[in-house]
């Protein structure tokens, strides 16, 4: 069982947060620029790992072409992720227009790192490249999604981005959770290869709970 | 967004940009444990490289020997412990 939840878990659950978000997001039709922007990209975020997933399922019996796909939607979901977070960032500050140039050339240096650290896998045959920079993206990726909560709070409307809330200190968890788990030999604990699916487990868990919560205060605002 | 805030973000960025690159650069020729298994973030994790076989423990189940639940100072292992008292006889 334990290892069923292992290495099935994070999958399972992913389309269960899904229709979780999508009936928030049709639930309520008025939401704020940067709310909508964060459950539509978030749903988009889930979607991107639905569809790894299935590659990764139809792929699994070739080692060497599971292994291409992975490096790939490594690529994709790491650009993807600091598109997000940078953008809710800058509209946080309200400067998505004035300093379009910023955000281009910031994404642009951000994923350098991440092409070159899986070109460098795929030729030296080692993780070393990939585990190192998803452990500096992490970093990154938790700060900026800590400065878009710190933003979110200091709002008067709040309770206007209650979704923005959850979604983004969900995503606090995440990368908090995975900043470990890209640490678990340094940490000493070497036959914990899973730490990685527990946080993305863990996260989830938050993620689908958040949506009973985002829930129960919506009908109570409402009435 | 004011210039002070649009530099240090700009400085925070191409530092940690700048980390990233050296670490993975430097460790790429690395044979360490570290460089067998994939921690990154994904659901399903790519099979080890084969050139590379995986360190086994030498603990035979030290998942009962440590203590793991919530607390800042956790109480020694067992196989401690029993060696202390060995000792002390």
């Amino acid at each position: 069982m334990i290892e069923f939840i292992q290495q099935y878990g994070a999958a399972l659950l992913r389309p269960l947060v899904i229709i979780g978000w999508i009936f928030v997001y049709k639930k309520n039709t008025k939401y704020t620029y940067l709310t909508s922007f964060s459950l539509k990209y978030f749903i988009c975020f889930f979607l991107i790992f639905i569809i790894w997933n299935i590659f990764a399922f139809s792929f699994s019996s070739n080692v060497l072409v599971a292994r291409l796909i992975f490096l790939f939607f490594w690529i994709l979901i790491s650009i993807y992720e600091f598109y997000y977070i940078l953008k809710a960032l800058f509209l946080s500050f309200n400067a998505e227009k004035k300093h379009n140039d910023i955000f281009v050339i910031t994404l642009s240096v951000l994923a350098i790192p991440v092409i070159l650290a899986a070109i460098l896998c795929h030729t030296n045959k080692t993780y070393n490249p990939v585990n190192t920079t998803d452990f500096y993206n992490m970093i990154l990726l938790m700060l900026g999604t800590v400065i878009v909560l710190k933003n979110l709070l200091s709002y008067e409307s709040f309770m206007e981005n209650i979704e923005s809330f959850f979604i983004y200190s969900g995503f606090v968890l995440y990368f908090g959770l995975h900043i470990l788990a890209s640490n678990v030999i340094p940490f000493g604990f070497r036959q914990n290869w899973f730490f990685a699916q527990y946080a993305t487990l863990i996260s989830l868990i938050y993620w689908l709970g958040s949506v009973y919560f985002i829930w129960k205060i919506r009908s109570r605002l409402s009435s | 967004m004011k210039k002070k805030v649009v530099a240090l973000f700009l400085t925070v960025v191409f530092v940690l940009t700048a980390f990233s690159m050296y670490s993975m650069v430097s460790k790429v020729q690395a044979d360490n444990a570290a460089s067998i298994q994939c921690t990154t973030q994904g659901d399903f994790m790519p099979a080890p490289f084969e050139e590379v076989t995986v360190e086994k423990s030498s603990i035979s189940n030290n998942q009962d020997m440590f203590c793991s639940i919530q607390g800042d100072i956790m109480p020694p292992p067992f196989e401690d412990d029993e060696d202390t008292t060995t000792s002390t006889k």
